[in-house]
């Protein structure tokens, strides 16, 4: 079981104390492999045309990934976490094909340091027979709220105006329906085949 | 083409350590050789030897841990980068870092090329050699591998 401590989304410490980037990476590279994280065997596509064949191995990334992912799960608002997501794939591209030094990059990290300002806290994890299993995750910026979450009563979430917003929200799925019902128009939606199931 | 000095990407390995006599041969130029140390450990032991016996003039040596990790590893964990969903990118994000170097050194050491050991088929000569171009486009590039 370790903790890892991120301020600003950047790790700064493990199990309380506080260490040395460089220092930071090598004994999680450690400690990882010890536990067999972070080993890829991936078939990829090369900028140049042809897919490969490669085996990575990368513990302590591994380590840092999951447990950053899981910092910014609990800090940053869903629509930012999203964007975030769709840029991921575009930098990770970016990266792969040698483009580190072009304004296009730099351009999107600098909206990527805006998105970590709060991404600070502790986050729990257990290193075990090659898995890395999150165990728990703590920061002062969560937007995390029990009381929201479950499903009892609250003061600031009214039950009854889910009933409006989901009559709005799936408008364009009963005017289809209405539509195709009253005529012409064939159902979008075959309906199954109950034969083919079989009963006793 | 005319060299006169160039500095060489060198790990020290088959293929790096078979360039140095090759560029010499070929363009009777000097070979200045750059290892970068990200943490490989063991593999740079007795790597100056190695390469002065091969005919380099020079090896630099040069740490680039700290830096690695500061403004290439944790920038792109920021990022969550991921490319294919599987790979993080371990090797492509520590080119830029050592193409840098070498120019920088190949202009501290007035050369007028830069040589490195990757493929015609691969990504890392895309990496090298766009950074090359970001930084000092005027130095010529030997590839003798492709």
């Amino acid at each position: 079981m370790i903790t890892i401590e991120f301020v600003q989304g950047i790790p700064v410490g493990i199990n309380g104390e506080k260490v040395n980037s460089l220092e930071l990476v090598m004994r999680l590279n450690r400690l990882g492999g010890e536990n067999g994280i972070g080993r890829i065997d991936i078939v990829e596509n090369r900028l140049v045309g042809m897919k490969s064949r490669g085996v990575y191995e990368t513990p302590g990334g591994t380590i840092l990934y999951a447990a950053h992912r899981e910092l910014e799960s609990l800090v940053l608002a869903a629509d930012i976490l999203r964007y975030k997501d769709e840029l991921a794939s575009k930098y990770a591209a970016l990266i792969y094909n040698g483009q580190w030094y072009t304004p296009l990059r730099q351009s999107m990290e600098a909206f990527i340091e805006k998105t970590q300002e709060k991404i600070t806290g502790t986050v729990r994890l257990k290193l075990y027979k090659g898995n890395c299993i999150i165990e728990g995750r703590k920061s002062p910026y969560s937007l995390y709220r029990e009381d929201l979450a479950t499903f009892g009563e609250d003061d600031i979430y009214e039950q009854k105006d889910a009933e409006g917003f989901i009559n709005l929200f799936g408008l364009p799925s009963k005017v289809k329906a209405m539509i195709e019902l009253e005529g012409d128009v064939p159902p979008h939606y075959e309906h199954p085949d109950y034969s083919k199931f079989k009963r006793d | 083409m005319k060299v006169n000095k160039v500095v060489l990407a060198y790990s020290g390995g088959l293929d790096t350590s078979i360039i140095i006599p090759w560029l010499k041969e070929n363009y009777g130029c000097e070979v200045i050789a750059v290892a970068a140390d990200l943490g490989q450990g063991a593999e740079l032991d007795g790597l100056e030897e190695k390469a002065l016996k091969t005919g380099a003039g020079k090896l630099y040596v040069e740490d680039l841990r700290q830096q690695f990790v500061d403004d290439f590893l944790f920038p792109m964990l920021k990022s969550g980068a991921v490319y294919e969903g599987k790979y993080l990118l371990g090797t492509s994000i520590a080119r830029p870092l050592i193409a840098r170097r070498q120019v920088e050194i190949a202009e501290k050491e007035g050369a007028d090329a830069l040589a490195h050991g990757c493929t015609g088929k691969g990504n890392d000569q895309v990496r090298f050699e766009l950074t090359y171009k970001a930084f000092n486009p005027k130095l010529k590039v030997i590839a003798p591998w492709r």
